[in-house]
């Protein structure tokens, strides 16, 4: 990075948040802290959700996926649309009309006190740990850019987050997240765009789709019906669905966003924006993944991305260079045979190409053991470090400078929502309810400050310690999937299950909740299905356990 | 009637239209993502045959 790059990123990022501080520096009340002031209108809130849940992990670590397996991952999205559809109509009314904090306050209002601590419980254990892998994002782009340790990027970013977020609150948070989301915007397109433009003249761009359906990239529906794969049409669709319902309707980094809404109507109309487009979003970051992956079958990539990892295999790296040249070549006669329309010969040029792109995947695996067999086994698992590594090596400076800053504001986006969230869930869901009942709105406003803060520190030092074995994109996912199942059945036995009482719903979540810890550790089945099956067991047992209850109390009549 | 009675009316019929010209029912804006998801579903299916 170039001082034009370190320019637009400082411009850029303290503008934005300058801004945001200023325009709510005079809402100081807990209300307008927690919820806003109440008259974000429908776009501003479909911006604010569609900003949440694309964090920079979404900008960063989701084109890398595309690169290495192609646009299959969108299959996690599916369920987006049937989820937002139900948010809008069953939970939103509910919420709008109890005008509640948070949303677990309407679990006490439907159960108890102990039922609505257990769903505050799932939330801040699940969306506190997450806070860490959204810090953990920005700090590997920072830490590549200027070459500072990982440990020290992190605490950076995670400090400026956190003073942020303490400072602003819902509405700071509301009001950058559109300026935000649009430099994030620009910086996708401009990247793409040149990435596009950076692929060889003589290859149209319907031959670049070509490649990259030739080598499976634009696979994007799977129709097996294995639960071991991870992702295919009916994961992502029950399981998925059920991944969305709980993540938009019972994640309070997402119903903070929508209750913040002057009528339902705008938070409704806010969700369903996002039922339309998270798909196309989620797709056009796939693509520049997959884009990428058809650039580097003409120019050489690295062994591997993140270039520690290279530095240790000097023999594998010859060995893959030596086989993405025969690649290239048999590629480029390829689309000469092709352009002459002489079918045969184009045949053959692309399977001579395919079983080098196989070979040097063969070259990949074999280091990728060799990494894993070493005492100090390092991350092998490198899509995060892909779309960076082609952004510092081909794109121009001030693009560079763009595209970093646009990381850094999606982090600050997703992870301020998140934080805020901590805080309030804290506040309103133990603060005022075990430790100070009696506090006042200024107090829980004070209060929530620091629990906001005290989150901060706690996500800093998540990053600091953890090492994720799955890409970025994939480790949110899967934390989301072990804890969010259970959390929504809470949800959906208060909705629809009016015989069920909170004793019944408390224990059958907890046993749900051991089942799929335990099925985490030990079985190979698709994370997407965690959702269905934590959801499905937890009310099946709330519906049993209930009846066991009903039963007992009704023999103990009969005998008195 | 009172204002604050006038006032309720008039957010209850805000809210059970979508204030747009064009879905105006929220049933046809649930319609219209589902529609525009099983548009997408084909697409991407027909994107996946692209170079086999």
């Amino acid at each position: 990075m170039n001082e034009l790059d370190i320019a637009v990123l400082l411009i850029t990022i303290f503008s934005i948040t300058a801004f945001g501080i200023w325009q709510t520096r005079k809402r100081d009340s807990l209300s307008s802290y927690l919820k806003g002031a109440g008259q974000t209108p429908w776009w501003a809130i479909g911006l604010s959700v569609m900003a949440t849940q694309a964090s920079a992990i979404t900008f960063l670590s989701t084109p890398g996926q595309g690169y290495l397996s192609g646009l299959g991952f969108l299959q996690i999205y599916f369920g987006v649309p049937l989820a937002l559809i139900l948010i809008s109509m069953f939970f939103l009314p509910i919420y709008h009309k109890l005008n509640v904090y948070t949303a677990y306050e309407y679990l006490e209002k439907r159960f108890d006190g102990k039922t609505r601590l257990l769903g505050a419980v799932l939330f801040l254990l699940q969306r506190g740990i997450g806070a860490g892998l959204t810090i953990y994002a920005p700090a590997i782009v920072l830490s590549t850019v200027f070459g500072w340790s990982l440990q020290t990027t992190i605490i950076s970013c995670g400090l400026v987050v956190t003073l942020y977020t303490m400072l602003g609150g819902t509405d700071a948070v509301t009001v950058t997240q559109k300026y935000q989301l649009a430099v994030i915007f620009i910086g996708m397109l401009t990247a793409a765009s040149l990435l596009i433009a950076k692929l060889p003249p003589d290859l149209s761009f319907t031959d670049a789709m070509h490649v990259a359906g030739g080598f499976g990239k634009l696979k994007a529906v799977n129709l097996s019906t294995d639960i071991n794969e991870r992702y295919t049409l009916w994961s992502g669709l029950f399981g998925g669905t059920f991944l969305m319902l709980s993540y938009f309707g019972a994640d309070q980094s997402q119903v903070q966003r929508y209750i913040s809404g002057s009528s339902i109507r705008e938070s409704r109309l806010g969700l369903l924006f996002n039922a339309i487009c998270k798909i196309p979003m989620q797709f056009c970051i796939l693509m520049t993944g997959v884009l990428m992956f058809v650039f580097y079958q003409f120019k050489e990539p690295p062994l591997f991305f993140d270039s520690r990892v290279a530095k240790n295999l000097p023999t594998y790296q010859e060995e893959f260079s030596k086989t993405h040249l025969q690649k290239k070549r048999y590629l480029e006669s390829w689309v000469q045979a092709r352009h002459k329309g002489d079918v045969s010969a184009s045949n053959i040029a692309f399977d001579q190409a395919k079983a080098a792109h196989l070979e040097s995947e063969r070259i990949r695996l074999t280091a990728t053991k060799e990494l894993a067999g070493q005492k100090k086994p390092t991350k092998t698992n490198d899509a995060d470090y892909v779309f960076i590594t082609f952004i510092l090596k081909e794109l121009p400076h001030g693009v560079i400078g763009l595209l970093v800053t646009s990381f850094f504001l999606a982090a600050l986006s997703s992870k301020a929502a998140e934080l805020n969230a901590l805080g309030a869930s804290t506040t309103i869901d133990f603060y005022r309810i075990k430790i100070n009942s009696s506090a006042t709105d200024f107090q829980c406003l004070k209060a929530t400050r620091w629990f906001t803060f005290g989150w901060g520190l706690v996500a800093i030092m998540i990053a600091l310690v953890a090492n994720f074995s799955e890409n970025l994109i994939q480790a949110v996912n899967i934390l989301g999937s072990i804890f969010y199942g259970v959390l929504l059945a809470l949800f959906l036995v208060a909705f629809f299950l009016k015989k069920v009482g909170g004793t019944a719903v408390f224990w059958s979540a907890i046993v749900a909740q051991l089942l799929i810890f335990a099925m985490y550790l030990s079985s190979s089945i698709s994370y997407l299905w965690f959702p269905l099956i934590g959801c499905t067991t937890c009310v099946i047992l709330s519906l049993l356990l209930q009846h066991f209850i009903n039963s007992q109390k009704s023999t103990g009549k009969t005998a008195a | 009637m009172t204002e604050d009675k006038i006032d309720k009316i008039e957010k209850t019929i805000e809210d059970n239209t979508t204030g747009l010209p064009w879905p105006k029912s929220w049933k046809n804006a649930y319609i219209l993502v589902a529609c525009s998801f099983a548009l997408w579903l084909t697409l991407l299916v027909l994107l996946g045959n692209v170079g086999q």
